[in-house]
């Protein structure tokens, strides 16, 4: 009977011995930077603390110190900072994150240093990448389009310009380590087309959009999709993959491919992923080699590695809400992700109009896809009015 | 499989009954009340006790249905559930051992629950659980196999006795998004009972329970993804979806319980007081994806009980019975990331913390009166009181859900014998809910959601309202030879809360045969 009690206490003394702290608030300061020779800093940044586990978001304004301080609830969080300013006719984007910092200690300090960057040229302004029922139910996704517009005050040669999708396919926290000094400085491309031209044949008006489509056809014609909500027979280029029997070789002008992971090498036509691939447009500079691959670590996955500095715009699509803090796009580049929510939705997701400017329409671009996109029931190609390039002579 | 190898176990055990104790057989239900009225013992967590008090030896098979409709209920339970129940149990001193065994088999459809993607009992506490808002039914099943038995006694001063239990379940959401529950539990509880003198009995147990649940979610429509919310307790959650690229992995819920109870029974002439005391610890992790476990909670819980009973036999029996106790459990959550590097790929927990606390309190004070002789009654008369009190609260951001009540009840039954072969039993119970407060307060990133608009606050005023209950029983025994009876059963009751137009009926009907 003693023994009984003494195991008995024993086991209760065990219980009560593992215990665990109740969550309290912790504070947190924030010291912003700006990089090495950049003398204009702005008066303000806009700063969030977002714990995307809790749904929780706090706000906070530094001031032209760059110092600023939260109280918040321990947890993994996503610091975003931004700031905007605008000089000699321009705007100058001023933008930094720290991505899924886990913050469980009262005290700490974070430094944020900022990229500053003028807004982008060239800009993904609508992306269908979630595909569509047909009549009798089944999936399709070979209407998908990529809108890219010109968001300047100046003529901009799209000649040369780089398209593709990001490892990895789909957003995932899983990210691979890939075998290549400083690659955190570079994304990393499973798909790469690059538009033709010789520098000065496809110019690209303030104001105009090029449509790249998977497939530059009319997806409404009976024999392919009529449910499909768009018609891209007007696209300026198609990723038409040669000798292939899925697609005909439509009037759009044809892009290179300039790679494609092994995984697709059977493909015959270019596939974004439906869930929602990681996009990035660049100009290639003088000496990148478009045909370098970088192996995965302990994988034979191999992908272009392109300097982050060379991107133009980047936007992270993913499936929902629940993968926006799985990162594949840089946060210098893309902040944050913007999705439809579903797959064959027949929805696209399309840049908020900033302002207009004696009739044309500038795109918010904050590199922060979360603030700069909006969900559209329906696709458009030209949505808002763009303009499509003289020297598109077969999209009527 | 498994389930199958008890059930002739218990049906040997069942037959084996017969004529043990061919004096004084349990004939009918009300023979059945009685029998288990007077084995105080084995209402305790001491199965060893059985012996103290022992059952009258009885067997009984059953086939019942049972339904329930009307929609003052709780969310997560259905507009309407229809149970299939079968059973077996008995009781039987085989030599100068004691044994009891039941067991279970229960089928049910639920019609029109929300608020439960993935728990087969959803409203038994945990707060780490997957939910959605569509209304959908579910299909379930389980199997619960009891065995309790005592020693012969051991130098007229030591029993020694156990109690196994195992339970088996399964049930399966029928609207997108939709999950697959499989879960068991098993439960080990030896015990002892020292004769201190005569009239004086104190005993002790101790007991393991291992449980288990595994859920896998899935959606008919393939290419859509359904959103769900990832409970983490009165209203705070994190965004999920089933299906597609992203969707939920499978949950899985290990649970450890360690616990004690200490007894203490008095006898004198035709009077007895026994006090049973348990406290129990239990653990349940709940996890998402074996392979890559990611934690989504553990529910922390430490219950303290206190049972004690009195009876008086003699022409007449009474019979108190009054229980207190508290049950409080922490909710834990975690924070993780994601070590992506090669040779790693897991998660990664950096830091955790109780978030939440859910306390339970309750009393109850309960008195019968049974008259007639030692084995059945003519007459039963009762009235019993339970005071609840339920205490939760999200710690940051704060919310608070609490709930207060006060449940009066009396009851009556008559037995009526008709001829010498059969028996009418009427029932009667009268009850009323004082509801004593409760509120629900949330601060969360998260005020516009359904959970906080529409589910606990319908949960909040169904748990806070006053509500009257009426309810009747009827059962015909029919007696097939001396020792054996048929036995018809209905029950109804319905209960009415106050200023609202729902209401919920509870019918039952069972057919019995005990031998």
């Amino acid at each position: 009977m003693k023994k009984t009690f003494i195991i008995f206490a024993c086991a209760a003394f065990l219980a009560a011995c593992d215990k665990t702290d109740s969550v309290k608030e912790i504070t947190v300061s924030l010291q912003i930077t700006t990089p090495a020779g950049v003398t204009t800093v702005p008066e303000s940044y806009h700063v969030e603390f977002i714990n995307y586990n809790d749904n929780s978001k706090v706000e906070k304004t530094a001031g032209a110190d760059g110092k600023v301080a939260a109280s918040i609830l321990p947890g993994i969080y996503t610091i975003s900072v931004s700031a905007e300013v605008l000089a000699q006719g321009f705007s100058v984007i001023y933008s930094g994150s720290l991505v899924n910092e886990n913050i469980v200690t009262d005290g700490a300090s974070y430094t944020i240093e900022v990229a500053v960057a003028k807004s982008g040229t060239l800009v993904f302004k609508e992306i269908y990448y979630a595909g569509c029922k047909t009549l009798s139910g089944t999936s399709y996704f070979r209407d998908q389009f990529f809108e890219i517009y010109n968001n300047s005050e100046s003529v901009v040669y799209a000649d040369g310009l780089c398209i593709g999708s990001l490892y990895t396919n789909l957003a995932s926290a899983n990210q691979p380590t890939w075998d290549k000094e400083n690659a955190a400085d570079y994304v990393f491309y499973q798909w790469l087309w690059q538009l033709p031209g010789n520098g000065t044949t496809y110019p690209v008006q303030p104001g105009e959009s090029i449509i790249i489509s998977q497939y530059a056809t009319n997806h409404q014609a009976a024999d392919l999709n009529p449910n499909s909500p768009v018609n891209l027979l007007s696209s300026e280029f198609e990723a038409y993959i040669a000798n292939s029997t899925q697609h005909t070789d439509m009037s759009a002008i044809n892009m290179e491919l300039k790679y494609r992971a092994s995984s697709y090498q059977a493909q015959q036509f270019w596939l974004s992923t439906v869930f929602g691939p990681a996009l990035a447009i660049f100009f290639p500079a003088d000496d990148t080699d478009l045909t370098e691959l970088t192996t995965q670590v302990g994988s034979t996955a191999q992908g272009v590695a392109i300097p982050i500095s060379l991107i133009l715009d980047a936007v992270e699509t993913v499936d929902n809400e629940t993968k926006v803090q799985l990162k594949r796009i840089p946060v210098v580049l893309d902040a944050g992700a913007t999705f439809v929510g579903a797959t064959y939705v027949s929805k696209s997701v399309a840049r908020k109009i900033k302002e207009t400017k004696d009739g044309r329409n500038v795109y918010q671009d904050t590199n922060n896809s979360t603030n700069d996109f909006e969900v559209k029931d329906t696709p458009e190609i030209r949505r808002n009015g763009a303009g499509k390039p003289s020297w598109n002579t077969w999209g009527n | 499989m498994k389930n199958c190898l008890f059930i002739p176990a218990v049906c040997l055990l069942s037959v084996s009954l017969y004529g043990q104790e061919a004096a004084q057989p349990v004939t009918g239900y009300s023979g059945m009340e009685l029998n288990y009225a007077q084995s105080l013992w084995f209402h305790t967590s001491n199965a060893a006790g059985i012996a103290v008090t022992p059952l009258r030896n009885y067997n009984i098979l059953s086939a019942q249905y049972a339904t329930v409709a009307g929609g003052y209920k709780l969310q997560q339970e259905g507009d309407r559930n229809r149970n299939m129940n079968f059973n077996t149990n008995g009781a039987l001193l085989l030599g100068k051992f004691f044994l009891w065994g039941d067991f279970t088999f229960s089928d049910s459809h639920v019609t029109g629950a929300t608020y439960n993607t993935n728990r087969y009992e959803p409203t038994s506490g945990m707060p780490y659980y997957v939910a959605d808002p569509n209304k959908s039914d579910w299909k379930k099943q389980y199997y619960d196999m009891t065995l309790k038995a005592a020693l012969p006694i051991w130098k007229e001063r030591l029993v020694l006795g156990a109690k196994v239990h195992y339970t088996t379940k399964r049930a399966a959401k029928q609207l997108d998004p939709r999950a697959t529950v499989h879960g068991y539990g098993i439960l080990i509880k030896p015990s002892v009972v020292a004769k201190i003198t005569h009239r004086h009995h104190a005993g002790a147990s101790l007991w393991y329970q291992n449980t288990f649940d595994r859920n896998t979610f899935i959606n008919s429509l393939t290419y859509h993804s359904e959103k769900i919310y990832i409970m983490k307790g009165l209203g705070n959650y994190s965004p999920g979806v089933v299906g597609g690229s992203g969707g939920i992995g499978v949950f899985y819920y290990p649970g450890n319980q360690y616990g004690g109870g200490l007894q203490y029974g008095v006898t004198g002439n035709n009077k007895a007081l026994l006090l049973d005391i348990t406290c129990a610890t239990e653990k349940i992790e709940v996890f998402e994806t074996p392979a890559k476990p990611q934690r989504r909670g553990t529910a922390n819980n430490t219950t303290i009980a206190a049972n004690l009973q009195l009876i008086r036999n003699g022409n007449h029996t009474h019979k108190i019975t009054a229980n207190a106790g508290q049950s409080a459990t922490d909710g834990v959550e975690y924070v993780q990331e994601y070590d992506s590097r090669y040779e790693v790929n897991q998660w990664i927990t950096i830091a955790e913390y109780v978030k939440s606390t859910y306390k339970r309190l309750w009393a109850s004070l309960q008195y019968d009166l049974f008259m007639g002789n030692r084995y059945d009654y003519a007459w039963k008369a009762g009235i019993k009181t339970l005071y609840s009190n339920r205490q939760d609260e999200y710690l940051a951001p704060r919310s608070v859900f609490n709930a207060q009540n006060s449940y009066t009840e009396l009851s009556a039954a008559k037995n009526l014998a008709i001829g010498a072969s059969a028996k009418i039993l009427f029932g009667l119970q009268l009850g009323y809910n004082l509801n004593l407060g409760g509120e629900y307060a949330y601060s969360g990133a998260e005020a516009t959601s359904v959970l906080v608009t529409d589910f606990y606050p319908k949960d909040l005023s169904y748990l806070t309202s006053h509500y009257g209950k009426i309810g009747g029983s009827v059962n015909a025994s029919f007696l097939t030879k001396s020792q054996s009876s048929i036995n018809l059963h209905l029950a109804g009751q319905w209960l009415k809360p106050a200023g609202s137009p729902s209401d919920r009926f509870y019918l039952t009907a069972e057919v019995a045969y005990i031998f």
